[in-house]
């Protein structure tokens, strides 16, 4: 009999089978939206990372002259000659561009690549693909007599250009110590050997300041930076966000994970207690503090406890320009704060309580199955 | 089955007959019996896999096995008194948080998920009389993994839905694709399963090229991208709301494809046959796909694409049972469970603290075990 019944049952939801289906999917959704709904928590309004520009080069023709010709090592240890000034300069990486344009040579620049948005005047050029693979075609037609890449640029994509004539010099810094010798290397190359030392000078003024304070903190604390949230990556051993967090006298919660940017869970990071949470705050990330403190179980971490959570912008960490010391202040100065905070203890505010879903989810289902009726 | 009567004269063949079902009984019993302990064992192991300890690659040793233990007995105890409306006094304790709200909805989803693969895949197989086929076979897959693609991508929020985007945008993809493979298959009320199947392997394709580009246009958004298609629970971890969603769906759509075992049993036989014996043929087959498609696509919205759970545990599971799917239904769906729970433990724990997403592990521990057996067995009975 009862066999009987649910296949009655099943018998009425296939009369009415083209409905069926979108019945189950908007019950799902009526479903979450239930969910959704209830949990309010404002905790802390969205931080907007600003952007400062850096460097400010001014592109003054100084006095000063680089005798051409000279032959540099590149990132790819290729050995490259430059006879005289490069007159028309394609960057084929963001850093690169940063670089470019910080040193001041940015007037000698007649393309970038489609992922170079920094600083705002890099619109006004024209855009070459460089991902998954390079326009070569473009760089034809364009006819630079330099051309720049970095670590993203495949061997494969130099032979190619060299192959063409081009000379292609690549940058490919593996920590910030590199990437302020690339800037001088840069200047060098540029014939702005003056401008480019002068901004490692003030670039390494500012990091000195933070090793030397770095030695006064009492202790290290663990920081964790979010590179994407479902699922959560991190910054591992080998990019310049674990660099940048070691430089700032800190500990990489993730320091022994394999990968560049490991996956890791909520476990991970609970158990490892982290003092300060940044997130990687890009044009597609939508993670804020409110939501990184809502996450289940989250609450008992120092770092959402203190109210230590902050953004950091995607741009400054992942890229070795100029920029990576303005990310290198930002996560010192919140080990500042913490460091020299000594209330670290806040009472422990209730979970979530999911229960009541039993309760809705079987009432949105009789509401749907009555509007059939 | 004719009942037995001492008085025949045929008594001897009558004792068998009665012996063999009672040794079949036996055997369904025996077998039923340890998919339920190795689901219960598999799901406890589990639990004590983690960052926290006490069993796993972590250095940290926050929690003991007896903390676990008392953890699993208190907070299933409490969630029953809750559901019948005591009040409960609730302690927030990090054992509490790490056991019940971190690994426990995580465990679950594993289990449901491996479930729904496993049970969609032998409804798959048996409906496309085909041992390549398995849920993802009309290109539910392809469908998600657009609409998840599109929810990664886009990357914004749509009020109420926080949270949810991906499961909602990877469910309305496998949603339009069946309904898309339906209505090309569905020539004047009938449904013929070999245009179906042709039309769920190319609507199938034509949603994969898609990804394609999609994936190769993703630039920042290719890591999460190319997690969720070879799939992982991660997402579900502390998110008690996802499981309860996927539970209410996908245990009585199982519970209901049960039911329909001896209708399967009989569509083997081929759909003349099953027609001429009494079934409904027409009709069996579309309740069985939507429910089959219904779990499948619950499953890829809160997990990502899980291979292999759905191809290879109904085959592993008739190398043992034998195709009748009284016992072959309720076992696979069991060992799917457990299955997909301890491969994911090796994908916790392999590289810890990285983590690996499911689907590897499933593939690579799943097919060398399977190709063992097939040449162990030299038959494997379709």
């Amino acid at each position: 009999m009862e066999k009987r019944s649910i296949i009655n049952l099943v018998k009425i939801f296939m009369k009415y089978k083209q409905q069926f289906i979108i019945r189950v999917f908007f019950l799902f959704l009526l479903s979450i939206f239930i969910v959704k709904i209830y949990p309010i928590n404002h905790l802390e309004s969205d931080r907007i990372a600003e952007f400062i520009h850096i460097g400010s080069a001014q592109p003054t023709y100084s006095n000063n002259h680089v005798s051409y010709p000279f032959t540099l090592v590149d990132g790819y240890n290729r050995n490259v000659t430059f006879k005289e000034e490069p007159q028309r300069i394609i960057s084929i990486a963001p850093s690169v561009t940063e670089v470019i344009y910080a040193v001041g040579a940015d007037d000698k620049l007649v393309a970038v690549d489609l992922s170079s948005n920094y600083p705002n005047e890099t619109e006004n050029l024209p855009k070459i693909a460089n991902f998954p693979t390079l326009d070569v075609e473009a760089i034809i037609v364009l006819n630079p007599d330099l051309i720049f890449g970095a670590g993203i640029t495949s061997l494969e994509d130099v032979e190619a250009l060299e192959n063409q004539g081009f000379s292609v010099f690549i940058l490919a810094p593996f920590n910030v110590e590199d990437v302020l010798e690339d800037i001088e290397v840069v200047g060098r190359i540029t014939n702005h050997e003056s401008e480019a030392s002068t901004l490692k000078d003030s670039l390494q003024a500012r990091i000195n300041t933070i090793e030397q304070n770095v030695t006064k903190y009492t202790f290290k604390p663990k920081i964790y930076i979010e590179y994407f949230s479902e699922p959560l990556y991190t910054y591992g051993k080998g990019t310049y966000g674990h660099d940048l967090i070691e430089l700032a006298g800190a500990i990489n919660m993730a320091e022994n994970a394999t990968g560049l940017y490991p996956q890791i869970d909520d476990e991970f990071v609970i158990t490892q207690n982290p003092d300060i949470i940044f997130y990687a705050k890009g044009s597609w990330t939508t993670t804020n503090a409110s939501t990184i403190s809502s996450r289940t179980g989250w609450n008992i971490i120092n770092a959402v406890k203190n109210g230590h959570i902050y953004p950091i912008n995607e741009d400054w960490i992942s890229r070795g320009g100029p920029r990576i010391v303005k990310a290198l202040e930002e996560i010192h100065s919140k080990v500042k704060l913490v460091t020299s905070q000594s209330d670290r203890d806040r009472s422990i505010t209730p979970a979530f309580e999911w229960y009541w879903v039993l309760v809705m989810i079987p009432i949105s289902v009789v509401i749907g199955i009555k509007r059939r009726s | 089955m004719s009942s037995i009567t001492p008085n025949s004269n045929d008594t001897q063949n009558q004792v068998d007959v009665y012996e063999f079902y009672r040794k079949k009984k036996l055997f369904w019993g025996l077998i039923l019996t340890v998919s339920v302990l190795v689901l219960v064992i598999s799901a406890f192991i589990a639990l004590m896999f983690g960052s926290a300890g006490p069993i796993g690659p972590a250095s940290s040793r926050l929690l003991t096995i007896s903390d676990v233990i008392q953890q699993i007995i208190r907070n299933s105890s409490q969630f029953i008194l809750k559901m019948v409306g005591y009040p409960v006094h609730e302690e927030t304790s990090i054992q509490k948080i790490i056991i019940w709200d971190i690994r426990f909805p995580r465990i679950i989803m594993g289990a449901l998920a491996g479930m729904a693969l496993a049970v969609a895949g032998t409804i798959m197989q048996a409906l496309f009389r085909n041992p390549m086929a398995d849920p993802y076979i009309l290109g539910l897959a392809s469908g998600a993994s657009v609409g998840a693609s599109i929810a990664i991508i886009a990357g914004g929020t749509i009020g109420f839905l926080a949270g949810y985007i991906l499961p909602v945008f990877a469910f309305g993809g496998s949603l339009l694709t069946i309904i898309i493979v339906y209505y090309i298959s569905n020539i004047r009320g009938m449904v013929r399963i070999d245009t179906l199947l042709l039309s769920g392997i190319a609507v199938g394709s034509f949603m994969a090229a898609i990804t394609s580009f999609l994936t190769y246009i993703s630039g920042q958004h290719l890591r999460p991208i190319i997690f969720w298609l070879m799939g992982g629970l991660a997402l579900v971890e502390g998110d008690w709301e996802s499981v309860m969603i996927a539970a209410m769906i996908i245990v009585p759509s199982c519970v209901i494809c049960l039911i329909f075992a001896r209708s399967l049993n009989l569509l083997l036989l081929g759909e003349e046959t099953a027609q001429y014996r009494g079934l409904d043929v027409q009709k069996v087959q579309k309740i069985l796909l939507v429910l089959a498609s219904l779990i499948t696509g619950v499953s890829v919205a809160f997990t990502g694409v899980i291979g292999f759970v759905g191809l290879i545990i109904p085959h592993l599971i008739r190398l043992v049972t034998g195709p009748d799917h009284r016992i072959l239904l309720p076992t696979s769906s069991l060992i799917g469970a457990s299955f997909l729970i301890m491969a994911d433990v090796v994908a916790k724990t392999v590289i810890y603290p990285t983590e690996l997403p499911v689907g590897i592990i499933t593939a690579l521990c799943g097919t060398p075990f399977f190709l063992y057996l097939l040449r162990k067995q030299k038959k494997i009975g379709f």
